[in-house]
């Protein structure tokens, strides 16, 4: 009996999981082989559920499901396997097996970013910004790969570095749809991860699974952006349990996708206001600025100070300015070409740096 | 006795010569019209009758045979009524002509009193007597007026068919209809842009969109103004040419609407068609054909409001006219053609919900909405239009701040001072900017290479769904002639790129 397909069996079902989640390695052989007496000590269930469960579990054809996920080129690793993640080892209720593309080796400092999706263009911003100055200092980023931040974050990482992704869906499922372009470019250097079977549709259940993975997998957790109810907090209660620092990007008090952030920074989380701040934690020398300085003209300068980091919308630019609004005009898109300022839907700008 | 009536019917905004030959003979009474007439023609002998007994004439009992020629082309409507009656006279003896009655074009209504009513398309018929070297036209006097623009022309008018017939044997004279003064034009302020406040942005857009009759979208949420917005431009727009003038009031007179705007119309024409509009509605045709919106707004702007909800194959008509300038029907009878040059302006809302970017109310559409909202307007149509501006609801406090905005008489004399410039580059052909074609492009919009590397390094970082180089440079061209520069320059192009991407990524 291969330990390794005996994991497999007993992830492929919900229900079967729900009784076997407990065991430990070298239990699941016995339990596999084991009479019905075994199996009620191990599950510590009563004798019908033992035997229901075990008639279930011999239904199951190992070889061929381990070859069926085979021929969609998508990986495996189970609890038995020396490859298994040492981060979530120590996990409790850690995955019995992890279905992966692309590689998952542990050589890089991880560190977690998570956020709403309902975001602002400011947090998606952000959450690119320092995602994409971690991961030229060589650490993975991990995310979630929902809309808003978690996208932001993905894509931040992907232009200096490499990350990844944890589904809470079959990682032949990509969720949300938009986003199969990005999960192929995730996993040429990093990896998409998911505990559930290829198949599984995403369900909002298996979401809150997805984030004590994600919060297993990080050092530290950085919450960019979110409100009171959102999932991302979830993720913060897991790294709490899991007693990994917390970091959070403050917003505006007025924000509603920040008011989460501010609740954690009340309970006692930390600051982040640069990637330096993360850099500093895990120990990094920080990283050297090499901001080139732009040369703006005087109506750019101008214009510029009417641009504040969340948004201001263009006819108040033109009114504040007072020039003409051809000029102004002119003067955004300079700004736009130097990557001072972004232009977003109903007419707004913000700075972006 | 014989006798030949010349008259006129339409087909689309042409006139053509009827020629109406009645015959009286003996043999049981009877009085049959041939030709192809359709249901109103055949009523015609009706009123012809009654107003005949009612002018003091008599009718007798007679075979009366009416032969519309050419005979194989359908005849419609109540025009051929007074020109049937003048036949009949003649032949019957009761009218001794005066001059020769091949001189003149009849048309006309009759009432069952004899009056004579006004027909639709008289400024077509005029056109097209004048055109055949036809002297004179004798019409209802409502008519007249429309038709006496035309130089070249005598027109009669007349009241009843008496006065036709007292004309006609000489016993009267008549004095022909002298053109209306309307050398002054006259503008309504209705909709004046000083009435509108703030919207800078968008007011920037629509006197460069009229300057170079460039097509647009404004994309807003609702109540941000975009129809008051749109309905503003016949105001900015310079005013039409007598030409133009006399082209638009054709496609007016044809469709009959208004009969009692008589004379020139010279006022730009608005239209704005709801959403639920037919595909012959918009494009026109239909049994009777009739012009559609695209026609009537034949040198004017047509407004589409709610883009998305006029639904992906009627918007697909719209491709081909916005090209070609004009729109040709099918029909088997065969094909036929009606101007259709009009500046395209449409509104849309961001999202279902109409409320994204919007700074007060949170928009509660989800992505996949916003994105099959929007892909019911389909690529090849926006590829048509060259300007997109976003246009937001005021608040409060916009509305307190604000002064009233620049007057539609300021922005319409840089729009003709930009139009003047425009008419001297392309040498009197009447092209505007929006209106260039490729190589054209390549001529009159060179960029210097200094604005050409700074296009390149940024555009992705301007427009990262670039599509449609030559239309930005279209409207950078229209930039440059509103501030007077000879080149495009840099600022210009700068600007242009602001009326590219309205409503921007979505995420």
């Amino acid at each position: 009996m291969d330990k390794r397909l005996a994991w497999l069996g007993v992830s492929l079902n919900q229900h079967l999981w729900r009784y076997f989640r407990h065991l430990q390695d070298d239990e699941i052989e016995e339990a596999y082989k084991g009479s019905v007496k075994t199996t009620m000590r191990l599950l510590g269930v009563n004798k019908e559920v033992a035997s229901a469960t075990m008639k279930q579990l011999s239904s199951i054809d190992l070889e061929a499901e381990a070859e069926k996920i085979n021929r969609l080129r998508i990986n495996f690793v189970t609890r038995a396997d020396k490859s298994y993640p040492e981060s979530l080892r120590n996990l409790y209720d850690k995955p019995a097996v992890l279905f992966f593309k692309g590689d998952l080796n542990e050589s890089h400092d991880v560190v977690a970013m998570v956020g709403s999706r309902k975001s602002t263009e400011y947090g998606r911003t952000i959450a690119r910004e320092i995602a994409s100055s971690l991961a030229e200092a060589g650490i993975t980023i991990v995310s979630g790969m929902a809309r808003g931040i978690d996208s932001a974050a993905h894509r931040g990482a992907l232009e200096r570095g490499r990350t990844v992704a944890v589904f809470g869906a079959g990682i032949d499922n990509i969720y949300p749809p938009e986003n199969r372009h990005l999960a192929k470019e995730i996993e040429k250097s990093g990896a998409i991860v998911s505990e559930y079977p290829p198949g599984t549709p995403p369900r909002a259940m298996n979401f809150p699974g997805r984030n004590r993975i994600i919060a297993g997998l990080a050092k530290v957790v950085l919450i960019i952006e979110a409100s009171k109810r959102s999932g991302a907090l979830i993720t913060a209660d897991f790294a709490l349990e899991q007693g990994k620092d917390i970091l959070v990007v403050p917003g505006s008090i007025k924000s509603a996708v920040s008011a989460g952030c501010h609740g954690l920074l009340k309970d006692g989380a930390g600051v982040i206001e640069s990637a330096d701040d993360v850099l500093e934690l895990l120990g990094y020398e920080k990283a050297e600025k090499k901001e080139a300085q732009e040369v703006l003209s005087e109506g750019e300068t101008k214009v510029l100070a009417f641009v504040d980091y969340y948004k201001t919308h263009v006819d108040t630019i033109i009114r504040n300015d007072g020039r003409s609004d051809q000029k102004v005009l002119t003067d955004l898109s300079m700004l736009q070409a130097q990557g001072l300022i972004k232009k977003q839907v109903g007419g707004w700008y913000l700075r972006v740096r | 006795m014989l006798c030949v009536v010349k008259s006129a019917a339409i087909v689309g905004l042409e006139a053509y010569q009827v020629e109406i030959e009645v015959d009286i003979s003996k043999g049981l009474p009877g009085f049959t019209i041939v030709g192809l007439p359709d249901a109103a023609v055949q009523e015609s002998r009706e009123r012809v009758r009654a107003a005949i007994k009612n002018s003091e004439f008599e009718f007798k009992a007679n075979r009366v045979t009416v032969n519309l020629a050419p005979a194989d082309m359908r005849k419609e409507g109540p025009s051929f009524d007074l020109p049937i009656a003048i036949g009949l006279l003649v032949s019957a003896g009761q009218l001794k002509l005066d001059s020769g009655l091949d001189q003149y074009w009849l048309v006309g209504e009759l009432s069952l009193t004899g009056d004579v009513k006004p027909i639709k398309g008289a400024l077509s018929i005029a056109i097209g007597a004048a055109e055949r070297g036809i002297k004179g036209l004798i019409a209802s006097p409502e008519n007249a007026r429309e038709a006496a623009i035309i130089d070249n022309l005598n027109v009669v008018p007349v009241k009843n068919l008496s006065e036709a017939a007292q004309f006609l044997s000489g016993e009267k004279r008549i004095e022909f209809q002298q053109k209306d003064e309307v050398s002054v034009v006259q503008r309504v302020n209705e909709n004046d842009y000083s009435d509108i406040k703030g919207q800078f942005q968008a007011r920037r857009a629509i006197e460069i969109a009229a300057a170079g009759g460039h097509n647009m979208l404004m994309v807003g949420p609702p109540g941000s103004g975009k129809t008051m917005l749109a309905s503003g431009l016949p105001t900015i727009l310079p005013a039409l040419s007598p030409e133009e003038a006399i082209d638009v009031t054709k496609i007016y007179s044809i469709y009959g609407n208004d009969r009692e705007k008589r004379g020139l119309i010279w006022k730009r024409p608005f239209r704005s068609p709801h959403h639920t509009i037919s595909f012959t509605g918009l494009v026109g045709g239909g049994q009777k054909l009739r012009p559609g919106e695209i026609t009537l707004s034949h040198h004017g702007v047509l407004f589409l409001d709610e883009l998305p909800q006029f639904g992906p194959s009627i918007l697909q008509t719209l491709r081909q006219p916005i090209e070609a300038k004009e729109i040709t029907i099918a029909r088997a009878s065969g094909n036929l053609t009606y101007p259709a040059s009009f500046m395209l302006v449409c509104a849309m809302n961001p999202c279902p919900c109409g409320y994204l970017g919007d700074a007060k109310k949170e928009c509660t559409c989800s992505l996949g909405k916003i994105q099959r909202y929007r892909n019911r307007v389909s690529g090849p149509l926006l590829d048509r239009i060259d300007m997109q501006v976003e246009v937001a609801r005021l608040t409060k406090s916009d509305l307190m701040q604000c002064k009233p905005g620049e007057k539609s008489e300021d922005i319409r004399g840089r729009v003709d001072r930009a139009r003047e410039i425009q008419r001297q580059r392309f040498s009197g052909d009447n092209v505007l900017n929006s209106q260039m074609s490729a190589s054209q492009v390549r001529t009159f919009c060179q960029i210097s290479n200094e604005s050409k590397t700074w296009l390149d390094r940024a555009l992705d970082k301007l427009l990262p769904t670039a599509r449609g180089y030559d239309r930005l440079l279209k409207t950078s061209r229209t930039i440059a002639d509103l501030s007077g520069n000879e080149k495009i320059e840099l600022e210009d192009l700068a600007e242009a790129i602001q009326y590219r991407s309205a409503g921007g990524e979505i995420l």
